[in-house]
């Protein structure tokens, strides 16, 4: 007999191309961070899966909503730990007060791995800002009206943006915010 | 004033909190949130403490943080009811990242802007049970309080606790003060920075 075949949603294919898993590890490693506080995103399972293993070297910290994250992050800061958050486009809109209380009133450095999760294949190439999904399109000028600084990575060719982000949080006890614009390969 | 006749007020519960720390686990961090911290100020409790403001639904998250950044270090939560609602998810963050020091104390006066008009909350009507909520979401230990002299006695078990406890703190609310006779005054300058000052001195002081 034959199998049915799969909902025609799950059979969009994925465009080549994207920022290698292993990439963004040691992009992470260099930068010394301890943990990953995370509400685990699309766009990064794979970079997720890498920072699961014990050799990572990188702590995995769970969180349910991207709020709670955040004030977690803020936690290990204080602390003494050098954590990150790790969240999708969707949850850095709803984390916004969080993230104005922390890293903007209350001045702790925190860097942000986003996943511009639902940009269509269409968008790859232009600016996000022209992306037909409100949820691609938005992320940027949200994250500039409240004054934190954006870089984008699609590629490994992009992975030094990541450094420059730390530096940036650091530097000026903020926010800084890394769009994953393409889903992360297996690599 | 015998403590079986001290009203179970958020003054004398944090008073007495305060106390306990001082004796049993005085390297324990603190962190309060929204009346919780005004209890603590006019105490002039200071030292390793921080406060999630303006920030409703933090205490918990961020507690949770230091105590995976530092497990020798005790961590109490003094969260709100109002709070922790906002984040109620923060029981089983919480609880699945095991802190191994972590006690969770939420002051359920079952009223929103305690002390000033005293708004219904949620889940006072009918009435949610935190400690259920807590037990449900992995907390190794739940006990709810509503005496002073309760309270007094359970403390410097729940400071020594291992792992995750929660106390739900029933407390009565404090008398309202705003009205139309006596409107509510402004939020002083110190609330909108004490958050960033606080994350310097306890990092600070953790780092000592």
């Amino acid at each position: 007999m034959n199998k049915p075949a799969p909902p025609s949603h799950l059979l969009v294919p994925n465009p080549p191309g994207g920022p290698s898993a292993s990439g963004l590890l040691k992009s992470l490693q260099a930068a010394g961070v301890t943990h990953a506080v995370t509400v685990p995103d699309f766009v990064q399972f794979a970079l997720h899966e890498c920072i699961f293993a014990p050799e990572s070297g990188i702590k995995s910290v769970l969180a349910c909503a991207e709020d709670q994250a955040l004030t977690t992050a803020t936690g290990l800061y204080v602390g003494g730990a050098r954590p990150f958050v790790m969240v999708q486009n969707q949850g850095m809109f709803k984390v916004a007060n969080t993230l104005r209380a922390t890293c903007i009133d209350a001045g702790v450095p925190m860097v942000f791995l986003v996943g511009q999760f639902g940009r269509e294949p269409a968008n790859i190439g232009k600016p996000m800002v022209e992306s037909s999904r409100s949820m691609v399109r938005l992320m940027e000028p949200m994250l500039q009206a409240m004054g934190v600084r954006t870089w984008v990575v699609e590629d490994d060719a992009d992975l030094g943006r990541v450094a420059e982000a730390f530096a940036h949080a650091q530097s000026a006890e903020t926010a800084a915010v890394v769009l994953i614009g393409r889903h992360v390969t297996w690599s | 004033m015998s403590t079986e006749t001290i009203p179970f007020t958020l003054g004398a519960a944090s008073a007495a909190l305060v106390a306990a720390r001082a004796a049993h686990s005085p390297k324990a961090v603190l962190v309060s949130t929204m009346t919780a911290m005004f209890a603590l100020d006019i105490l002039g409790e200071s030292a390793r403490r921080i406060d999630s403001v303006p920030l409703m639904g933090g205490a918990g998250g961020l507690g949770l943080g230091i105590a995976l950044a530092r497990p020798d270090v005790p961590v109490i939560v003094l969260d709100g009811d109002a709070s922790l609602l906002m984040e109620l998810g923060t029981l089983t963050t919480v609880a699945h990242n095991q802190p191994q020091q972590y006690l969770h104390v939420v002051v359920n006066n079952r009223v929103q802007f305690n002390g000033i008009t005293n708004f219904p909350l949620t889940h006072a009507e009918p009435t949610a049970d935190f400690a259920t909520l807590a037990k449900g979401a992995g907390y190794a230990k739940t006990l709810c309080i509503d005496n002073y002299q309760d309270w007094v006695a359970a403390l410097p078990e729940l400071l020594d606790a291992k792992g995750c406890t929660f106390v739900d703190l029933r407390v009565q609310a404090d008398r309202r003060m705003a009205g139309a006779e006596r409107p509510q005054p402004l939020i002083p300058d110190a609330q909108f920075v004490r958050m960033r000052m606080g994350v310097r001195k306890l990092k600070a002081e953790l780092m000592a």
